[in-house]
């Protein structure tokens, strides 16, 4: 296998995911999941490898919904899923296809034409009913649903740029009445994304939004493979490139090193070494990352972390956020609340406590940071510290 | 001749791909990965998506043109691939329209299997229904196979899909990975780079660097190749090709399209040759910059007007006074511009100073306002490159009056008078941005005193900086063949630069006969004595004394030479004599001859004084070794080094003499000159130790001196000297029957310094090494057992110094 950075991934020869996905199909049995965890971790392969390869009794359905700007798109785009799936099994979504008939609907070659409609879209109706059908009709050949939902957050903020914040609350409560009203009968839904759900809850929160739409859900966190994954992955990547090295097993694990055991990284990595031209020795691997660290476009595109600041937490705690990563990373040791203050208050950034401690959780959520067994403070990702320290100049 | 091969300069994708494989340069290496990734994302459900970014002209249709050649080429990838490459001009505005793109890219490509027929029904359909009709038509007439799609200009893609075309894109990707894309843009946009766009990271992103002066004369070579031109392909590796290629590179900035509308000029000759196409080609390119400024928006269209106009690069605070606008906004628009390839930076102290990165864009602005037919800058700058300064005044010799070459011509010299010759000065930048900055630093100076000379000697000189000697010496040699034109004193200097490769080389005998040469051509006195000087240099390192003499003989006889060479030859002869065995008498002639001659600089005479004193030393003739080390010291003027050889020759001759106190006098004088130079240390105090460890001195006396020694450097902080010394001594001792032998007075020695030195950190490791090499030494010098009190790197300096075999 080539490395692949970005690309889709052959299913078969995704390494160090099978953990998760076993904990992942034991939660179901129990409750529906958002999966959290940094772009670029993996999170959509783990989801394909669900849906590719289903545990016995389950029936995956996998929706890429960033596709949908009104809550109308995307009640129809499950309708179609669900549709195309019934017709698999010589079943139909009788329900849905008779309210359809009810506003003047008409099949065309093969696809749904609806009436415009003059007020709102019946998405709701739609929704409800397509999952009722899916429901009733998988209830009868004793296979449960699941939903497998990537880029959640992404349709919320297309909704909510195009039909306003009440529609995606709507959709997030239906959502959530539909796993309460369906759950008995095995209906599972696995959202997730790229941006942090929690960003686009605490948004609508800011509209009055009283409810926790997912706090039914498990959050399960995609982490980094673990060493032994990343040295696998980066040795077949190796191989798969046909880059000489002296030792194969040195340079996999240099690579998996650097690379935080980043699946995504690895993969940049190995494509960097051998457009390099270079052997693989634990020399290249370091003068590759250091590269493309120092790399004025960024080919990691880690200033993203810088840039989002703002974004994430307000122009007004932007220095404080700043503060606090500088901080933390121009030491060796993790850093406790106290001293985080005591900085932050000499440098006069932030001087409240209960302040800092809300901050540092956000932060953390965001995975900038982690705390050790002793409670205190350091980078989740030393590859991120190091670049951090190189680009922030200290 | 075969007919020329008609290279698209505007759309490649035109030209056969046989022919752009032809002159591929510089992405051979970056090709062969795609089609590698291409390949797995056609037979594994691996899907890679590649984006080759770079500015207009840098040769991504050139790229994605042999890539998609190539792939048509693999017969066993037909079963496995479909590909769309998409027509660059059209525009999508939503996904429907870019699948419909696709589709009718397949019906071309593949006919029998695709049909715009087909596409029929989806014109009854409303547009999201059409969409869902249109992705499962291509999805299942795919079958099988993966679908690469080939987009140009992804940032227009981009733009025109907006947020929600580019998300349902790349969910259509996500929930059919069928599909492989293959893109290119022009510059990294938001949409690909922010984390909160739908295609953030999903490609493998390969920056397309411009072409180095080295790629495009490859590139230039090959096109002269593909259009059966050969001599082309041998005059690009001559010196002149080669400045060409630099006048070729300096217009056009690294960028493959102006290379190739370029290479025509490669072997024009005569400026009428010259003048009348190279206008006509002005003319033809024009629209195309023209284009390409309009495009931008107003205020960057100002800056690039601006800084056509401008003759160096510009600070961003002189563009914001000269243009009313502010610092900050200057300096963003410049950011923008710079990604987009239209302008570079370059750093001078704390600020950037910025020029257009196309030079012959300078001509659109310049065309527009220059309505009096007055000659273009661009194409003067064009002709000071092309010609050297002496090809200029000859060609305008030959002019008409009245002519455009002439004026053309009197314009280019008088700018190369007002601004120095830019031919040389983009040959030396060229060099320098090759070497990296420490060896350009090292070499710049002399190539570019070369480059003042001639240039092919710059040329030369610049590949034998970059280690190729090969090609410097292959340059000297076409300067020096008997049918070149270039003048004497040139081929004089070639021959110079030459000896000195062939010496580095130690190729010796090759040396030898580049100076001969240079002796027989007699060009200039001060070549020919230089030649002389050198081959005595090199007949002395290959030990022919006899040889070297007779050459400083030359040049002492030479009548119009100067004295400092005449006195310098004596020098150097005297030195030779002193190397014959026995020494032969003339050296004290010869050293006296210096001393004597009028004029002389110095440090000559000086040299000449000291060198006579220490062969009237060897000889044993004190009083007159001493009145020349004397005389040397009278000289206010002369060097720390001088001064210093001279003070410890002193010293000897006080320690002959018996006068300890006149040595340890002149032994800290010596030492206080030693510290004001960096020249090597003369070894004169290893003789001192020698005489003092021989003596038959009383135990407190030979104490006693030892302190002196110890703290005339401890005045003068030279303990490593000091060090160094002793470690030399041993081997003075170790060759020295009686001394060897005495073993008690070996030990008095010894302890002698062990005590006196005991409280001096710096002197801890040698004093170590010392006492175990004494130690070996009195056990008869055998027992290499002794030698083991020292670790290894310690043994090693001890075996040195003994001239043991070092033990493996």
């Amino acid at each position: 296998m080539k490395a692949n950075p970005g690309g889709q991934i052959d299913l078969k020869e995704v390494v160090g995911r099978d953990q998760i996905i076993e904990q992942i199909w034991d939660t179901l049995e129990q409750q529906s999941i958002r999966i959290v965890a940094e772009r670029r971790i993996g999170k959509t392969t783990i989801i394909k490898k669900l849906a590719a390869e289903p545990r016995d009794g389950w029936m995956p359905i996998f929706q890429d919904l960033e596709k949908c700007h009104t809550a109308f798109e995307f009640a129809m785009s499950v309708y179609r899923e669900v549709d195309e799936f019934l017709s698999i099994q010589q079943r139909s979504a009788r329900k849905t296809k008779d309210f359809f008939k009810a506003i003047g609907g008409a099949e065309i070659a093969g696809i749904i034409k609806l009436p415009i409609f003059t007020g709102e879209a019946p998405w709701k109706e739609i929704l409800l009913s397509a999952i009722h059908d899916l429901v009733h009709e998988c209830e009868t050949k004793s296979d449960r649903p699941v939903f497998l939902w990537d880029e959640v957050p992404f349709m919320l903020a297309n909704i909510n740029e195009r039909e306003g914040e009440t529609t995606s609350m709507e959709i997030l409560d239906t959502l959530r009445g539909l796993r309460q009203t369906y759950g008995g009968d095995g209906l599972r839904m696995v959202i997730t994304g790229s941006i942090g759900l929690h960003h686009v809850i605490s948004t609508l929160k800011r509209q009055n939004y009283a409810n926790s739409p997912v706090n039914d859900t498990l959050a399960i966190e995609v982490r980094p493979l673990d060493m032994a994954s990343a040295q696998e992955l980066a040795a077949k990547l190796i191989e798969g490139e046909n880059i000489q090295t002296e030792s194969l097993e040195e340079a996999a694990n240099e690579v998996a090193q650097l690379s935080d055991c980043f699946p995504y990284y690895i993969h940049h990595i190995v494509k960097a070494l051998k457009l390099s031209g270079l052997n693989g020795s634990r020399d290249t691997v370091e003068q590759v990352v250091l590269k493309q660290l120092l790399d004025s476009s960024d080919p990691w595109e880690l200033n993203h972390y810088r840039e989002r600041i703002p974004t994430y937490y307000g122009d007004s705690l932007e220095l404080a956020v700043l503060e606090i990563l500088d901080s933390i990373a121009s030491r060796s040791k993790a850093m406790s609340l106290d001293e985080l203050l005591a900085e932050l208050k000499s440098t006069g950034k932030l001087d409240d406590r209960e302040q800092l401690i809300d901050l540092l959780r956000l932060i953390t959520q965001d995975h900038y940071l982690s705390r050790n067994t002793n409670g205190h403070y350091h980078f989740q990702f030393p590859l991120l510290q190091r670049w951090w320290k190189l680009a922030r100049g200290l | 001749m075969p007919d020329r091969a008609l290279l698209s300069v505007f759309t490649p994708s035109r030209t056969r791909p046989e022919d752009l494989e032809a002159i591929l340069v510089q992405r051979q290496d970056l090709l062969d990965d795609a089609i590698e990734r291409v390949r797995e994302s056609a037979t594994t459900d691996n899907k890679h998506h590649l984006l080759f970014v770079g500015a207009r002209g840098t040769g991504k249709t050139h790229l994605v043109t042999l890539l998609v050649h190539r792939l048509g080429l693999v017969k066993e990838l037909n079963k496995d691939l479909r590909i769309a490459w998409l027509n660059e001009d059209e525009t999508s505005t939503t996904l429907l329209e870019l699948l419909r793109r696709i589709y009718l890219a397949l019906t071309k490509r593949y006919p029998e299997e695709y049909s715009e027929e087909s596409l029929e029904p989806m014109f009854d359909l409303g547009q999201p229904e059409a969409e869902q009709w249109l992705s499962q038509l291509l999805l299942k007439s795919l079958q099988n196979h993966t679908l690469l799609v080939v987009v140009e200009n992804l940032d227009a893609l981009f733009q025109g899909l907006g947020k929600s075309g580019q998300q349902k894109l790349r969910a259509f990707i996500q929930e059919n990975p069928v599909l492989s894309l293959v893109a290119t843009a022009q510059r990294l946009v938001d949409d690909l780079t922010k984390r909160t766009s739908a295609f953030f990271g999903f490609f493998q992103t390969e920056q397309l660097k411009p072409l180095s002066v080295k790629q495009a004369a490859e590139l230039i070579g090959k096109i002269a190749t593909l259009n059966g031109q050969a001599e082309i392909a041998t005059f690009l590796h001559s010196a002149t090709g080669q400045s060409r290629v630099r006048a070729l590179h300096h217009l056009s900035g690294g960028n493959h399209r102006i290379y190739i509308v370029l290479s025509q000029f490669i072997t024009r000759e005569s400026i009428d040759d010259l003048v009348v196409p190279f206008t006509k080609m002005v003319d033809e390119m024009t629209p195309y910059y023209q284009e390409r400024i309009r495009w931008l928006p107003p205020q960057q269209r100002k800056i690039i007007e601006y800084l056509c106009a401008q003759e160096r690069p510009t600070s961003v605070k002189e563009m914001a006074r000269k243009l009313f606008a502010k610092h900050q906004s200057i300096s963003s628009q410049l950011m923008d511009l710079r990604e987009k390839g239209y302008v570079q930076s370059s750093p001078r102290g704390r600020e950037s100073l910025y020029e257009i990165a196309e030079p012959l864009m300078r001509i659109c602005i310049e065309i527009k306002e220059n309505q009096t037919r007055e000659p273009l800058r661009m194409l003067v700058d064009f002709l000071r490159v092309w010609y050297d300064g002496q090809e200029l005044s000859t060609r305008l010799k030959k002019c008409t009056t009245e002519s455009m070459a002439r004026i053309y011509l009197t314009m280019a010299i008088e700018r190369n008078i007002e601004q120095g010759n830019l031919r040389a000065r983009l040959l030396v930048d060229g060099y320098c941005a090759e070497l990296g900055q420490e060896q350009a630093s090292q070499w710049n100076l002399r190539i570019e005193a070369y480059a003042k000379e001639a240039e092919e000697l710059a040329l030369a000189c610049g590949e034998w900086a970059k280690e190729d000697s090969t090609q410097a010496l292959a340059i000297i040699d076409e300067i020096t063949a008997n049918n070149s034109s270039k003048l004497p004193v040139v081929k004089s200097a070639a021959w110079l630069l030459a000896s000195e490769i062939h010496h580095e080389e130690a190729h010796f005998e090759k040396s030898i006969t580049s100076l001969s040469e240079i002796i027989v051509l007699n060009a200039t006195p001060q070549h020919t004595i230089r030649a002389l000087l050198r081959r005595a240099i090199i007949y002395r390192e290959i030990d022919k004394p006899v040889r070297a003499i007779e050459d400083y003989s030359r040049v002492i006889n030479l009548t119009d030479a100067p004295v400092e060479q005449i006195a310098q030859a004596y020098i150097s002869r005297g030195t030779a004599y002193v190397g014959l065995n026995p020494i032969s008498p003339n050296a004290i002639y010869d050293y006296s001859a210096v001393i004597d001659l009028t004029g002389v600089p110095v440090d000559l005479i000086e040299q000449g004084y000291c060198l006579r004193g220490l062969i009237y030393l060897e000889q044993n003739d004190l009083d007159k070794a001493s009145n020349d080390f004397e005389d040397v010291l009278k000289v206010k003027e002369n060097s720390a080094f001088v001064h210093e050889m001279a003070y410890f020759a002193l010293a000897i001759t006080s320690d002959i003499n018996g006068d300890w106190e006149s040595v340890i006098n002149s032994v800290t004088c010596g030492l206080r000159e030693g510290r004001k130079h960096s020249n090597p240390r003369p070894d004169f105090l290893e003789s001192i130790l020698g005489s003092l460890c021989g003596n038959m001195l009383s135990a407190r006396v030979m104490k006693n001196r030892i302190k002196d020694l110890v703290q005339a450097h401890q005045e003068n902080e030279e303990f490593s000297r000091l060090g160094e010394s002793l470690i030399g001594n041993l081997s003075a001792i170790y060759r020295n029957d009686d001394m060897s032998s005495n073993s008690n007075g070996l030990e008095a020695w010894v302890i002698g310094w062990e005590e006196a030195c005991k409280e001096i950190d710096q002197l801890r490791l040698p004093l170590r090494i010392f006492r175990t090499g004494i130690d070996f030494i009195k056990s008869g010098g055998e027992d290499r057992g002794i030698l083991l009190d020292l670790n290894q790197e310690e043994r090693k300096v001890l075996e040195q110094a003994l001239g043991l075999e070092i033990a493996s």
